[in-house]
């Protein structure tokens, strides 16, 4: 018999935005501080819409660290307006939200079910007393999950349909904890039928079938790393018990990094408008709030007017203040000056002069990271980043060789701007 | 760019000065105060502007001039400036044609050299030489090591300066006012309300306080419970003891009571209220009875009291009808004698008009006068017009009769004088013509005499004298006969004398003038005469119609009663006074008959009061005086009848009740005897005493029952009852009781009080913790958290780009320093080696510092602190040599303008050093100003100053 379901996850209620200023307007605090309440509505409007016949909840639901009340409640609300339906639904707790962390006394609904952490247990999803698919399952009871609990699923073997719900990293991606760590012959290995997997929140398949293993992504993008489409996946399963997950967007509001060239621009005003028409143009195309991250690029005549003092950010302010000011909006949240000046690098590293000789350093520089020679540059940052304040806030910014080097080529830029005679 | 013309208009001491350099070398020679150092000032207030108020045109002129120079790409140019105190002035650049090029060419022309670097590289004196701190401006400096770096007039330092200022503005190890600073610290105070409003510990905690309080509010209601348990107790034993007490008191009034007298049970209940009522009923009519004999007493005495006159009574139909005609009788006596005043009026009134008609005339002829209106109008209509115009005819014949005679008098006069004898004529011309009547004739006069004698007449009748009427009437009536009579005599005597004549024959048929004349006025005679007739014919008829209408009048006055031979005026008059006279007659009798009328109705309604009065035995002279006095009787007897009337009902009623009473008086000594032997008693008092005694035990009965039904409803009955009374036997004192209840009381009060703070604290919690379910603010808090944190990673990706390009740029200056030498210092070593003859090789200065050190050829390094004052010119001088160079070859040259600078150079290195001069202005204009006639200079041209100096 087909059926239909929803597999979403990583939903992480009531987090904050990262990457937005103190400059957001109200209305655009407002909007992103409920991002991911209203994200979690969507899905619930989405599986009541498409009559589904359950919804997989595949962990991090909440985040230990900002577990509120408020997301509780709005979980347990949704739950309810499922149940109210007759829609179960199944749910696993991941690495934000462990069953040892706190929880309100927020009662859910009887359709509702949190699978245990002790081992992995089932429950049927019925249609009119009719077993369509069994759901096999497993949460997090501490954050710190280490162990394969993929390899522990197992078919009961008279169910119709199977399907793992975990929170796990498959293959170890990175930028990710590893919990749960297992392979994708882990998962072809329980029997499982679709594997709806949480834990890295960019989506999709790993695999299309035999089993289908799928990361639904988190559904509301929280900072400038999650750009592009969030959401969930509408699942359909025929007859034959072949799963065709379709992706769904259900966020809100939506991180965009929008590239603007400035080698055509003439003029800062030709840049201003040039960056408006690309910021509203991205909200015509994500078709809701966007949250715009501008890259200036490329070389061009205005560059040098880039780096003036106070230009940038007059530019940034103009922005703000003419573009992206309806509904949906378009928050331009930063414009980065990553343009270059016209002038041959390559040429002028040859030369005899300051500049050569300062371009040369550089390129010395850029060498030894090469060669995984950090200390140099972290010597010279080590101000700032063991300065123990400083560290804890900025706990967020690793300062590999990649992020090393990008702050190398910005520096050079800044040496080359103020060197440059061509000014 | 070089000067071809320095022209002074008024500068210092300088006026219209002007000078034309050589394109080399120009010597410029004067004395001190020549004003060398002036056209030092001068040269750079032209290129540069003014210094404040320095040199102002001392000597006049306008202060200011021009440079004329040559600029490089072969233009003259002319750079004008005027001003009077400091800054641009007033600026000019015109070309050979005197057109404006406008003041931006300036500094075009000046290759973007600002005054601080022409000063001193460019034009210098031996004070600005000797000072290293010229050369170590930034903008100097910049131009010493930019020029071999390829910054320009960009400083490395600046740069490094800036940079770091940046940084720092960013983020300071120790700091509070950078931004990332401010950011950590409002991230600290974050956290730190993040941590207060952590829910998990706020949940918990609101959560174990909202169960303490639940647990404590269970304790408090079963102590609650306790103290109602208890108060119940005390409330039960406060409210039962006035019964306990009652039940002890009524059981021993039982015990104590005497055996019950009669058979209480036996005697009807409602016995003692029927023996008050029959008591009283009995005590009421014994009253009344006393009451209604008092009464009877006094209406006999009231009836037997008053006299009535009977008689009177009798006849008081009559006497009321006899009084009501009372007062017309009494106005019937007032109006006979005015009645009587006024019939005598009117009679004397009569006879007063009767004498004014005339003796004769009493009220039977008075009666037979018609005074009709037909009478009086024929008087004044008809017989007026009729008399009238027989009168007029009469009148008017005569007066024609007359005229015609005066004419015949003519005629015959006339006649007579032509002819004395005239022939006889019918009548005779002396002899007046006859007339019917004389104008006084008889007529006449009786009509004259007439209206005489009736005015006599009527002013007697006026004067009220009815025989002087009469008397006037009779004399106009005489005078009126008279008058007819003499009218009738004149007129036949005229128609006899005026019959007509026939004229002679003769008289007309004759040729004799004379006779002629007299023909002709006998003819005229004869007219006249025949007229004289036919007037006298006339006025006879006249007169017959006269006399007519005078018979018919006379027929008209006797057929209506009056006296004959009236005219028509006094015929009216006295019409009019017999009016008057038969009105008075009528009113006299009309009068007569009122008179007569009320008498007789007086003297009825006397007699009739006489014999009323009679009958009642009165007798008044005045019958109505009479009947005054019955009405004051009869008012009087009608009054006592009534008081004797009213006496005599009440008498009747009073017996009535009287009777009445009786029966009611033995009607309740019968009730009352059956009472007493109902109750077995001999009188009142015995029975009530037995009734009472047998009440008293019934009494205690009932309070020993109403005393134990109040416990048994506060207990209960049975056991509970034995037990509640079991527990108020124990109660020494009830005011125990009531202190007991007071505690309990206030115990509770105060575990109320625990319960209500309990509760509201309870609710508290529950808000609070509903509160944290849907607060947003943990929520915003991460948020505001989150963007300082965003802006933090910002601020630390532009410190760190910050600070990376400053430590590599440092660290490029560092290695620049060593592997390059800028130029202008290799310059400058190479001028000062071979000023000094090799003993200095190498200058010392960092990149973008000043100028540290000089090291010897023995590579000694000498600070420049150690220097001689002349080795340390020359290093300087060697220096601008190096920049002026450098400039040469970057752009375009500048002229040099120096003063005075060897001074201070041994002879040795000045011959040198102005063999270096000499080089330089191969390349460079130079203008070289001295003092010194022996300066060691070859120059292409040479100027003299004048001295300025007074005297």
């Amino acid at each position: 018999m087909s059926f239909r379901f929803v597999h979403t996850g990583d939903l992480h209620l009531d987090s904050p935005f990262l990457g937005i200023g103190q400059a957001a307007p109200d209305r655009v605090a407002t909007a992103l501080r409920d991002a991911t309440l209203r994200s979690w509505d969507r899905i619930v409007r989405l599986a009541l819409d498409a009559n589904v016949d359950a919804v997989l909840v595949a962990g991090d639901v909440f985040e230990s660290a900002n577990r509120t009340l408020r997301a509780q409640v709005a979980f347990r609300d949704g739950l309810e307006l499922l149940a109210r339906r007759r829609i179960p639904s199944f749910v696993v707790a991941g690495n934000h939200d462990p069953l040892s962390g706190w929880e309100a006394a927020i009662a859910w609904p009887e359709l509702a079910h949190r699978f245990g952490a002790t081992e992995v247990t089932s429950r049927p999803i019925l249609r009119d007393g009719v077993e369509l698919a069994r759901v096999h399952g497993i949460s997090y009871a501490v954050r710190d999950v280490n162990r394969n609990l993929a390899a522990t699923f197992q078919r009961d073997g008279d169910e119709p349909f199977a399907i793992g719900l975990l929170h796990a990293n498959v293959g170890g991606i990175e930028g990710y904890g590893n919990y749960a760590p297992c392979s994708l012959s882990d998962l072809g290995a329980g029997g499982m039928d679709y594997w709806a997997l949480g834990h890295i929140h960019r989506h999709g398949v790993l695999r299309p079938a035999d089993p289908t293993v799928v990361y639904c992504g988190n559904p509301q993008g929280r900072d400038p790393g999650e750009a592009d489409p969030r959401g969930c996946y509408l699942v359909e399963v025929d007859e034959r018990g072949h799963a065709q997950p379709e992706f769904r967007p259900m966020d809100v509001v939506r991180w965009q990094r929008i590239s603007v060239p400035i080698d055509a621009i003439p003029t800062e005003d030709a840049l201003i408008q040039a960056i408006g028409g690309a910021v509203e143009a991205a909200v015509d195309a994500a078709g809701r709030s966007i949250v715009a991250l501008v890259n200036l690029t490329g070389r061009g005549p205005i560059h040098a007017s880039l780096r003036r003092a106070n230009v940038l950010a007059d530019l940034h302010g103009l922005v703000r203040e003419r573009f992206g000011i309806g509904d949906p909006f378009a928050w331009v949240e930063s414009i980065r000056d990553e343009t270059r000046p016209s002038i041959d690098l390559v040429a002028r590293r040859e030369a005899g002069d300051l500049l050569g000789e300062a371009l040369r350093e550089f390129g010395r520089s850029r060498a030894a990271l090469a060669d995984g020679q950090e200390a140099d540059l972290h010597a010279l940052l080590a101000e700032l980043y063991d300065h123990p304040r400083a560290r804890r806030a900025l706990s967020g910014t690793r300062l590999d060789t990649g992020r090393l080097l990008s702050l190398l080529d910005s520096a050079e830029a800044l040496v080359v701007d103020q060197l440059d005679l061509t000014d | 760019m070089r000067i071809d013309e320095i022209a002074v208009d008024g500068f210092g001491l300088l006026r219209d000065r002007r000078l034309a350099p050589a394109p080399g070398l120009t010597l410029i020679r004067g004395a001190n105060e020549a004003g060398k150092s002036t056209l030092l000032a001068f040269v750079r207030s032209i290129l540069f502007g003014f210094e404040t108020k320095s040199h102002p045109a001392l000597a006049g002129g306008r202060r200011g001039g021009w440079l004329t120079v040559r600029t490089g790409d072969d233009r003259t140019v002319r750079i004008e400036r005027y001003g009077q105190t400091g800054g641009n002035g007033q600026l000019r650049l015109l070309d050979e044609e005197g057109d404006d090029l406008g003041p931006d060419l300036l500094p075009r022309i000046l290759q973007g050299v600002e005054r601080n670097v022409y000063n001193n590289v460019f034009a210098f004196g031996l004070a600005e030489l000797a000072q290293i701190s010229n050369l170590s401006t930034a903008d100097i400096a910049a131009r010493i090591y930019g020029a071999g770096m390829g910054t320009g007039a960009t400083s490395v330092v600046e740069i490094e300066n800036r940079l770091e200022k940046a940084r720092s503005e960013l983020f300071a190890k120790q700091g509070r006012n950078p931004r990332m600073n401010v950011l950590l610290a409002e991230i600290d105070a974050l956290n730190a309300q993040i941590d207060g409003l952590d829910p998990p510990a706020i949940f918990r905690a609101a959560g174990g306080r909202r169960e303490l309080l639940q647990v404590e509010l269970t304790g408090l209601s079963v102590e609650a419970e306790a103290i109602a348990i208890e108060r119940h107790r005390l409330e039960r034993l406060r409210d039962g003891w006035p019964s306990w007490v009652a039940l002890g008191a009524a059981r021993t009034a039982l015990a104590e009571l005497p055996p019950a007298p009669v058979d209480a049970d036996a005697i009807p209940g409602d016995i003692l209220e029927r023996l008050a009522l029959a008591e009283r009923d009995l005590v009421a009519a014994t009253n009344r009875a006393a009451e209604l004999g008092r009464e009877q007493a006094r209406a006999v005495g009231e009836r037997d009291g008053v006299v009535v006159e009977t008689a009177l009574l009798a006849g008081h139909h009559e006497a009321e009808a006899l009084l009501a005609a009372l007062p017309e009788a009494r106005a019937d006596r007032t109006r006979l004698i005015e009645l009587e005043h006024d019939r005598m009026d009117r009679a004397t009134a009569l006879a007063d008009a009767l004498r004014r008609l005339g003796p004769g005339w009493d009220e039977a002829r008075l009666l037979t006068v018609d005074d009709s209106l037909a009478a009086q109008g024929a008087i004044g209509g008809p017989f007026r017009v009729s008399l009238e115009a027989a009168e007029r005819d009469l009148e008017a014949s005569r007066a024609q009769i007359a005229a015609v005679e005066l004419n015949l008098a003519d005629a015959r006069a006339d006649l007579a004088a032509i002819d004395p004898a005239p022939p006889a004529s019918p009548a005779t011309p002396a002899e007046p013509v006859r007339r019917p009547g004389p104008p006084d004739g008889p007529i006449a006069r009786a009509a004259l005499l007439s209206p005489t004698w009736l005015g006599a007449g009527l002013a007697l009748a006026a004067a009220g004298f009815g025989g002087a009427l009469l008397l006037g009437l009779t004399l106009a009536q005489a005078a009126f006969v008279g008058l007819l009579l003499g009218a009738a005599t004149a007129i036949a005597g005229s128609v006899a004398s005026h019959a007509p004549e026939r004229p002679p024959a003769g008289l007309i048929q004759g040729s004799d003038p004379l006779a002629t004349r007299r023909d002709e006025r006998l003819g005229r005679v004869r007219l006249f005469e025949e007229r004289a007739r036919t007037a006298g014919e006339r006025e006879q008829a006249a007169g017959q119609a006269l006399e007519r209408a005078q018979g018919e009048w006379a027929t008209w006055l006797s057929a209506h009663g009056l006296p004959a031979g009236l005219d028509r005026a006094t015929a009216a008059r006295m019409l009019d006074s017999a009016t008057a006279a038969r009105a008075s007659l009528a009113a006299l009798h009309g009068i007569q008959g009122r008179r007569d009328a009320i008498g007789t109705r007086l003297t009825s309604f006397e007699s009739r009061a006489t014999a009323f009065l009679a009958g009642l035995g009165r007798v008044a002279d005045d019958p109505l005086a009479g009947l005054e006095a019955v009405r004051r009787d009869l008012a009087n007897a009608l009054d006592a009848a009534g008081t004797q009337q009213r006496a005599s009902q009440d008498l009747e009623r009073v017996e009535a009740a009287l009777a009445a009473t009786g029966a009611s008086h033995q009607d309740a000594t019968t009730r009352l005897a059956a009472i007493l032997a109902e109750g077995h008693s001999a009188d009142s008092a015995s029975l009530r005493g037995a009734i009472a005694e047998a009440n008293r035990r019934t009494d205690v009965a009932r309070e020993i029952q109403a005393a134990r039904g109040t416990l048994v409803a506060l207990s209960g009955p049975a056991d509970a009852l034995v037990a509640f009374e079991t527990d108020l036997a124990t109660i020494a004192d009830i005011s125990d009781v009531e202190a007991g209840l007071a505690s309990v009381a206030e115990r509770n009060r105060e575990l109320e009080a625990r319960r209500a703070a309990t509760l509201e604290q309870l609710g508290a919690e529950g808000r609070a913790i509903a509160e944290i379910e849907n607060s947003a603010a943990a929520a915003e808090l991460r948020q505001q958290r989150a963007e300082r944190l965003t802006e933090m990673a910002v601020l630390a990706e532009s410190w760190s780009v910050t600070t990376i390009a400053l430590g590599l740029l440092r660290r490029t200056r560092s290695r620049y320093e060593r592997e390059h030498r800028p130029d202008v210092l290799k310059e400058a070593e190479t001028l000062l080696a071979a000023w000094t003859d090799g003993r200095y090789v190498r200058i010392h200065a960092p990149l973008g510092k000043q100028i540290q050190e000089l090291e010897r050829r023995d590579g000694v390094h000498v600070p420049l602190a150690g220097l001689s004052t002349g080795t340390a010119e020359q290093l300087y001088l060697a220096m601008r040599f190096g920049l002026v160079e450098h400039f040469g070859r970057e752009a375009e040259s500048l002229p040099l303008v120096m003063d005075d600078i060897l001074v201070n150079f041994d002879p040795l290195r000045a011959e040198r050093a102005a063999r270096s001069i000499e080089d330089l202005a191969t390349r460079h204009q130079v203008l070289y100003f001295t003092c010194h006639p022996g300066t060691p200079l070859a120059a292409a041209a040479t100027i003299e100053l004048p001295d300025l100096s007074p005297g």
